[in-house]
């Protein structure tokens, strides 16, 4: 008779392992290792010219030759674009609307998460036009301003990353470079672009993301063409408050002045503050609620859904995983940090309602300071007095499914991922769900699925009228 | 003068972790198929268990040269796999879920066929099947257990345990560990 260990390594055995996966795998981690290695040499050689030349500049100042000042960054214009209204990055959303007819989205093909392509709506979701093939689908690595206006991040390792970006609604872009060593699939950079043509890039320094060496902070002022050192900042001589022993988890400008870092130390989450573009941070620590484990959370980046000065700071705890709980289930709970002064201090949190069914959340956003939603698997709750009341909808459609992603349109209008099959992701399905009463009821929407057949575009496009 | 397989193995490890890439791939490369299978048991998704595992390859060349001891790869390689998959589902509720006609639910769609214990394994929780796949298939000891999951040995055991008690084949636990 079979013995127990007999049986589940057979049943295990059954699982099929993709051809050539071990090739594969060492080949994109060659192109890892290989990008990293060009990174230290290019920051050593970069090290060195800078000894140089700061060198060179002592010496020709003490020489008594004309002072000169460093370029400066340019002076802060008050400037307020890319309000993001979702609770989680944009690449949180299945879509992301920039007003009720156009939306953005990114549709992910059998390889994976790891890019997807581009596609936009200008007739709220009827009509899908593909905008740009094979761009980065994860990490927030993109930023929607308005209709017109994107900016996104396309490439792989093999090709390099480079910035898109658009303001004709995806017919044209414009490439240019990510500053030196930005890494768009490491945890250790992250971005945000205010603007356009006003953006910021984070480049950790470090063998990951829980023991990181030094931080850089590049920006741009003309989308990416040019790219300034706005402060370096790293263990043995840290500079300009950057948070280099805490674990980044996001940055989110909202000009060329104010912008935030949310990271995780050893006391729990943070958020740092810089009113200069960057050059100098000061931070506050978010108190979590009672009960809550300081070293499980993760800081979002702050939203201000009306583009005025009340915002909110997403902070996600894990909590532990109960006995019996659905399989897969993660649990989590969110805690929101409001602040009514543009980010400068931030409330004691209030802990959003549980989703009874498994506690999981799977999306959760505002659509401005009083419509707030939040989406378990089978429910949503939904504010419109800014989290006082709540209403609850457990629709009837997807008593067979879950929800795997929603965004808002508006107050009336969503769209939402429905999932079905086992609570076993291999075995899951995938597909598309509106509601045109605020969440009550949903029925399919048909959305065009990404073309695995695609070929990759790294230039720009010119994609057709609808 | 003969060496032995272990001052070869100690070999291969030194080299990979001097910058080696071929040492590197001779050191890993076997780990990567037993490593995508116990990612595919924690993340149920063909995508997803492949980015893991190559995340965790990643991660496994940079800190090669935290690792001492040759004998312990499996484990740590585990280890890091385990914690990536740890990584991986707690962001996939914010991830861009992929559209149906995808990879996976071709397999999906197959692996319908599949046996009724691999069924209920693929039902349990993540965690679950990390310590069915880790003890059974990888036929680790308990301590070992307990190092990838980074609990100790009891912790394990009784992880185990509960596993195997989930499964309901009416087996006594106790007999297992």
């Amino acid at each position: 008779m079979e013995s127990l260990k007999e049986r589940v390594r057979a049943a295990f055995a059954e699982d099929r392992v993709p051809p050539g996966i071990r090739g594969e795998t060492l080949a994109a981690v060659a192109d890892h290792r290989d990008a990293s290695r060009t990174h230290w040499s290019a920051t050593a050689a970069v090290a060195i010219l800078a000894v140089l030349l700061v060198s060179v500049l002592v010496a020709v100042s003490r020489a008594g030759s004309e002072s000169r000042s460093a370029p400066a960054v340019p002076p802060a214009p008050a400037v307020q674009y890319g309000q993001q209204g979702a609770l989680t990055y944009p690449d949180d959303e299945p879509i992301r609307f920039t007003s009720a007819q156009v939306g953005w989205r990114i549709a992910i093909g059998p390889t994976g998460g790891a890019s997807g392509d581009l596609y936009r709506t200008s007739d709220a979701g009827r009509t899908w036009k593909l905008a740009m093939a094979r761009v980065v689908a994860y990490r927030g690595w993109r930023w929607f301003f308005d209709d017109r206006r994107a900016v996104v991040v396309g490439g792989d390792t093999q090709s390099g990353y480079r910035l898109n970006r658009t303001v004709d609604g995806g017919n044209s872009w414009q490439q240019a470079p990510l500053p030196s060593g930005a890494q768009p699939w490491m945890g250790t950079t992250v971005g945000s672009f205010a603007s356009p043509m006003d953006g910021w890039i984070l480049v950790g320094a470090g063998p990951n993301v829980t023991s990181l060496q030094a931080l850089t902070l590049y920006q741009t002022t003309d989308g990416g063409s040019h790219w300034i050192t706005v402060t370096r900042s790293d263990r043995q001589s840290p500079a300009g408050g950057l948070p280099v022993t805490t674990i980044i988890n996001r940055m989110a400008f909202t000009s060329r002045s104010t912008g935030w870092i949310t990271a995780r130390g050893s006391a729990g989450p943070a958020v740092h503050l810089t009113t200069d573009g960057g050059r100098t941070w000061s931070s506050q620590r978010l108190a979590l609620a009672p009960g809550y484990s300081p070293t499980a959370s993760e800081a979002h980046a702050p939203v201000f859904p009306g583009g005025g000065r009340e915002g909110f700071l997403p902070v996600y705890v894990d909590l532990p995983v109960p006995p019996g709980s659905p399989a897969r289930s993660y649990y989590v709970r969110v805690l929101i940090y409001r602040t009514q002064d543009g980010g400068r201090t931030w409330s004691s949190p209030v802990v959003l309602p549980s989703t009874a069914a498994s506690d999981t959340v799977i999306s959760g956003g505002f659509l401005d300071a009083d419509h707030w939603w939040l989406a378990g698997w089978k429910e949503l709750w939904v504010t419109s007095d800014g989290g006082k009341k709540w209403a609850h909808f457990q629709p009837q459609l997807i008593e067979t499914g879950r929800f795997g992603g929603m965004s808002f349109a508006d107050a009336k209008h969503a769209y939402a991922v429905l999932v079905t099959g086992p609570a076993t992701a291999a075995l899951e399905r995938f597909s598309y769900l509106e509601s045109v009463d605020g969440g009550a009821t949903w029925h399919s929407a048909q959305l065009p699925a990404s073309d695995p057949t695609s070929s990759p575009r790294s230039s720009a496009l010119s994609t057709g009228p609808p | 003068m003969s060496i032995t397989a272990d001052q070869g193995e100690n070999n291969l490890l030194s080299r990979a972790a001097a910058g080696s890439n071929a040492a590197f791939d001779d050191l890993v490369g076997p780990l990567i198929e037993p490593g995508y299978r116990l990612a595919l048991a924690m993340l149920g998704r063909e995508a997803e268990a492949r980015d893991a595992v190559q995340e965790a390859t990643f991660r496994a060349w940079r800190k090669l040269g935290q690792l001492r001891d040759q004998g312990k790869l499996r484990t740590w390689f585990m280890a890091i796999v385990v914690n990536q998959c740890r990584s991986a589902r707690r962001k996939r509720w914010w991830h861009v879920l992929e559209l149906s006609g995808s990879a996976e639910n071709v397999d999906g769609q197959r692996l319908w066929s599949q046996s009724a214990l691999r069924q209920a394994i693929a039902e349990l929780a993540a965690g679950d099947q990390a310590v069915l796949f880790l003890f059974f298939y990888l036929d680790l000891s308990v301590d070992e257990v307990a190092s990838a999951l980074k609990v100790s040995p009891a912790a394990a055991k009784s992880r185990i345990y509960r596993a195997v008690h989930r499964l309901k084949l009416g087996v006594n636990p106790l007999e297992v560990v």
